[in-house]
């Protein structure tokens, strides 16, 4: 009876981990969360470290001021948001993947790119400085202490 | 020592898991320092940014450090962090000034970022100002007055060219004054006679006029009064604008780098000027060490950190008339470090 016992809840170790085990590497193998953080972080980093060059096709997509990282160039911003989505998508995440950009200066928010969300997303958020009452549009001004918040989505399957 | 089969697979699935377990441990840590990084950088390129928004703008050192705080306390609440900023100032010899804008606490696990800031490349619109080099001109002795025009660039940068048209005027008629030194960089000094004027006014008009600024005219006409006192001119400390270079050349300068030095043709209580309309005084000495650790008594200020890039005006011996002498040095464009701390735990 003891064996039987023993045998039983050996078993159930096994089969639990042993379960474990199989679905954890096929995550491993399967999972784009690594790749799409990885790949959220270096669109962040590109859009608010680099000044963009538009002209080029794909276009380099950046709104930093020359010389000065993550201060915001309301004309590239401006550029950036009247361009088709599928313009400037390819200059900031892989082809297969979409990016939301959302920038909110304290009361209201300016997005750009994809609405749609897929089946795995992965976001960065961070700060950038944006010069004090100056505008986008009527709808999007810098805030008076130049402060704004910015948050890159990327989503992918 | 003899194992069961069924332990031996039980031992290896156990092992295999703690060793996932501890590689997707490491693979969480490695992306959330990644995240952190970001958002650290993010935090010290916009306080680079309220840096360079203060150095271009007519706002003080004490509401830019208030703006940081602001800035720091929220990001502070926000992602329930401690933020400590430094300002770096790096001289042309590599050493560099420190300064503390913000303190945080210190905590288990802390991440640090730079943003390294070039002033010297942001564009803006030209400004000119004029500067006599006496606080007042004698009827007793016809000792030509001295009006510098100094234009720089909102980053501080002086223009290539400047021209400009200076006379001086008792009221009824003016006569014209003569360009006496032109420095690089777009910064003159005329030379102005009243040999020709009246001696019995109170006031002499300086008039900067025909202004021209990098080739492109500058609208506005400048117009100083000057106070006419029945005094003489004593001799005057003046900075040693005069050397010789290694090779035996002479040269004039009055562009400085921050580190270095400005020498004074003797001893005297300085005042200096910057920019942005703040004040730092010295007292008796014969030079002006420009990356010293001296603490400007007005605004608590390193003198590092009071010197930003572009004119600054030295009054020499100011506290007498007679004794007073004005000139305009430039602080030649340096790099500037903010350095950020965000700290958890």
């Amino acid at each position: 009876m003891e064996n039987v016992l023993a045998f039983l809840v050996s078993m159930f170790v096994v089969v639990v981990f042993g379960l474990f085990s199989i679905f954890a590497i096929k995550n491993m193998y399967t999972s784009q969360y690594s790749f799409l953080q990885e790949e959220a972080v270096l669109a962040f980093r590109q859009l608010l470290e680099n000044p963009g060059n538009y002209t080029k096709s794909p276009p380099t997509v950046g709104i930093a001021m020359k010389d000065l990282p993550y201060t915001v160039n309301l004309t590239a911003l401006s550029i950036l948001k009247n361009m088709e989505y599928e313009n400037w998508k390819r200059g900031l995440v892989s082809s297969e993947d979409d990016v939301r950009i959302i920038l909110y200066n304290g009361t209201r928010y300016l997005i750009l790119g994809a609405s749609m969300t897929r089946s795995r997303v992965a976001a960065v958020n961070g700060y950038a400085f944006c010069p004090p009452s100056k505008c986008l549009d009527s709808s999007f001004c810098c805030p008076s202490s130049g402060n704004i918040t910015v948050k890159v989505v990327v989503t992918g399957d | 020592m003899v194992t069961e089969p069924l332990e031996a697979i039980i031992a290896l699935l156990l092992i295999s898991i703690i060793l996932y377990s501890i590689f997707v441990y490491n693979q969480k840590g490695v992306e959330n320092i990644l995240i952190k990084r970001t958002l650290t950088r993010s935090v010290a390129g916009s306080v680079a940014g309220i840096y360079v928004n203060y150095l271009n703008s007519t706002q003080n050192f004490h509401d830019f450090n208030d703006s940081v705080s602001d800035f720091l306390a929220y990001i502070g609440e926000k992602e329930n962090v401690s933020c400590s900023a430094y300002l770096r100032l790096l001289f042309k010899n590599g050493t560099y000034f420190s300064y503390q804008l913000i303190r945080g606490r210190s905590g288990k696990t802390s991440i640090t970022e730079n943003i390294t800031v070039a002033l010297g490349n942001i564009s803006g619109s030209p400004h000119v100002y004029a500067l006599v080099n006496r606080s007042f001109i004698s009827t007793v002795q016809n000792v030509p007055v001295g009006v510098y025009v100094v234009a720089y660039y909102d980053d501080g940068v002086p223009p290539i060219s400047l021209t400009a048209s200076v006379s001086i005027s008792d009221g009824s008629s003016s006569q014209l004054c003569t360009l006496e030194r032109s420095f690089t960089g777009g910064r003159a000094i005329y030379s102005c006679s009243t040999s020709a004027l009246s001696k019995t006014v109170s006031y002499y008009i300086i008039k900067v006029y025909n202004i021209n600024v990098d080739e492109k005219p500058y609208p506005n006409i400048i117009t100083i009064s000057i106070p006419a006192k029945l005094i003489s001119y004593s001799s005057a400390v003046t900075i040693k604008d005069t050397g010789t270079d290694p090779l035996g050349n002479s040269y004039r300068y009055v562009d400085y780098y921050l580190g270095e030095i400005v020498n004074l043709t003797g001893y005297a209580n300085w005042i200096l000027q910057n920019r942005k309309g703040m004040y730092c005084t010295g007292y008796y000495g014969n030079s002006i060490s420009t990356g010293s650790s001296y603490i400007c008594p007005e605004g608590n200020l390193p003198l590092p950190v009071f010197l930003v890039q572009g004119p600054i005006n030295i009054s020499l011996n100011c506290d007498h008339d007679e004794t007073c002498s004005r000139q305009v040095i430039f602080i030649e464009p340096y790099f500037s470090q903010i350095s950020v701390t965000l700290t958890k735990g």
